[in-house]
């Protein structure tokens, strides 16, 4: 038998271009197609932020596919010819037994790449993971001394978009967490968790369940108790709280109404209570939730709001011009809609001192909701001073 | 009509969680608000327009300008930790202590009696700060904040460049 070494021919360079070709769009289309069908777009979006390992995923299984290209025609390609059957090729494989085993790791290797991709595409997006590591970042930026916004925003980015109850309990539980170790720092001094209620406020803005929409509620309340346990001179955090409370009072009455929109108005009070609590902010918040409570025609709520914002009022007798505003707005809104609105309303008027005088107090609440763009209120106020 | 004063508020949280504080400056109907919710767009409206009144905050984001993001990633890369409003008041006032310089550029209009601070930070925490920049007139962000409390900065401001 007359042996020659074959060269790279036209067609069989044909044949591993299209090899080669198939091999790439396999390691590198791959990998897509997995990411782009199981896993969520909130999820890539985080994971190729932050995670190295898939972010250098794709740039490796180029360098891979390229070095298995390569293996293959060196290892596969038929380098002899036997001209007594010219018509057959004679691949190495057949005339050397470690092409054998190069042949089977070739195909093995092709057949684990999917497995390897789906357990690391696994490992990487399994939200917990993400979640851990993300808080893991910003623990460590808290022991230093501040927060990590660039990781908070995608927690938060992550709560926005949780599509179940478990996904957004889960990102509440981590912001309690973060908020919890801030307020337990030695440098905090009542303010600096902007950015974690922010944080939670979005988490709720889109939520559709009245549990986790609770949650997040007591979370605001477990902040606010902190606080009151450190007693600082004045907590920037106390008001901004409230001011939350206030927003999510109007957006829990297109969840489940009424369950949560009462327990925010009870966080209200309770933060009112505690020593830090800010009165201004607090009635504020139960003037916005009472007044959208009586467009809903949630009347139990309005009137709790009311209730509430009364028995604050009453706690700052003889009530002056400054703290009677916001309760006197309500009243008007109560007062307008006539009927047993207008007469709980009026119970409540007659109960309450006010210094230098009611009427005074209300031409000045008129004035204070003139200027401060809440025509409505202003108006309903001018008609309840002509009428009483 | 009289021309209204132009005021520059630069707060991050001027649209969203202090949008209440804006309320009474538009209705006073005197002043034309302008804000600014971060370091970047800030030196932008100085350097396009003429204010009489600038309120600043001291936590605010960097923006868009690749020298505001790289100063707010050599502090930290925290609005808390960074406290990047002290640095654009430096950098508007042309302070040698500034870390970006607006050269030629700097708008002379600017002096530290058109100024005021509006922020979380204590008095005493921004003490040495508000010296070197001889800025006086601040007002602190706390619980039990009315909503008027902008529009009172402003007349202070304004009462205080009379003077």
């Amino acid at each position: 038998m007359t042996v020659i070494w074959s060269q790279l021919t036209e067609a069989w360079a044909g044949v591993y271009l299209q090899v080669a070709a198939t091999i790439l769009v396999f390691a590198l289309g791959f990998p897509l197609i997995v990411e782009q069908i199981s896993i969520s777009e909130d999820l890539r979006r985080i994971v190729h932020r932050h995670n190295r390992m898939v972010e250098w995923l794709l740039p490796l299984l180029f360098a891979l596919a390229t070095l298995i290209t390569l293996c293959f025609v060196w290892f596969l390609h038929p380098v002899a010819i036997d001209f007594a059957k010219q018509d057959q090729a004679v691949l190495n494989n057949a005339s050397n037994p470690n092409n054998n085993i190069i042949a089977s790791l070739f195909i093995t290797l092709i057949v684990l790449t999917p497995a390897i991709i789906l357990r690391v595409f696994q490992v990487s997006y399994r939200r917990n993971e993400i979640l851990s590591s993300l808080k893991q970042k910003c623990d460590r930026h808290i022991e230093e001394g501040f927060l990590d916004h660039i990781a908070l925003e995608d927690i938060q980015y992550l709560g926005e978009l949780g599509k179940t109850r478990g996904e957004k309990i889960q990102v509440l539980e981590i912001l309690e967490q973060l908020a919890y170790k801030m307020q337990t720092c030695t440098y905090y001094q009542g303010k600096g968790l902007e950015d974690i209620i922010k944080a939670i406020e979005f988490t709720l803005q889109k939520d559709t369940d009245g549990d986790s929409f609770a949650r997040g509620v007591l979370i605001l309340q477990h902040i606010i108790e902190n606080i009151s346990k450190s007693r600082f001179d004045s907590s920037y955090d106390v008001g901004l709280v409230l001011r939350t409370l206030g927003r999510l009072g109007v957006i829990a009455f297109t969840i489940d109404s009424e369950r949560s929109a009462r327990k925010i108005v009870e966080t209200i009070q309770f933060i009112s209570r505690t020593p830090d609590g800010g009165f201004l902010e607090a009635a504020l918040a139960l003037f916005e939730l009472g007044v959208t409570a009586l467009e809903h025609g949630q009347f139990l709520v309005a009137v709790e709001a009311l209730n509430k914002l009364e028995a604050m009022t009453c706690q700052k007798e003889p009530v002056n011009v400054v703290n009677s505003s916001t309760y006197l707005g309500l009243v008007a809104h109560f007062w307008s809609r006539g009927g047993s609105a207008r007469q709980r309303a009026l119970s409540g008027l007659k109960g309450i001192k006010f210094s230098p005088s009611r009427s005074k107090c209300l031409r000045s609440a008129q004035q204070s909701f003139f200027g401060t763009a809440r025509f409505t209120t202003a108006d309903l106020l001018s008609k309840m001073i002509a009428e009483l | 009509m009289a021309q209204k004063c132009k005021v520059l508020w630069v707060e991050d949280g001027a649209r969203y969680d202090l949008v209440n504080m804006a309320a009474p400056v538009y209705m006073d109907g005197k002043y034309d608000l302008v804000i600014a919710e971060d370091a970047s767009s800030g030196v932008d409206y100085v350097l396009k327009d003429t204010f009489d009144v600038i309120v600043v905050d001291i936590r605010i984001p960097p923006g868009i300008d690749r020298d505001w993001i790289n100063l707010h990633k050599k502090s930290g890369a925290n609005k808390v930790s960074a406290r990047l409003g002290l640095d654009f008041l430096y950098t508007i006032l042309g302070n040698q202590n500034a870390k970006i310089n607006l050269g030629d550029k700097r708008p002379a209009w600017i002096t530290p009696t058109k100024i005021g601070v509006l922020t979380v930070e204590s008095e005493l925490e921004l003490a040495e700060h508000l010296e070197r920049l001889q800025i006086t007139v601040f007002y602190r962000k706390r619980a039990e904040m009315p909503e008027e409390i902008l529009l009172k900065l402003i007349e202070d401001i304004l009462a205080q460049a009379k003077r």
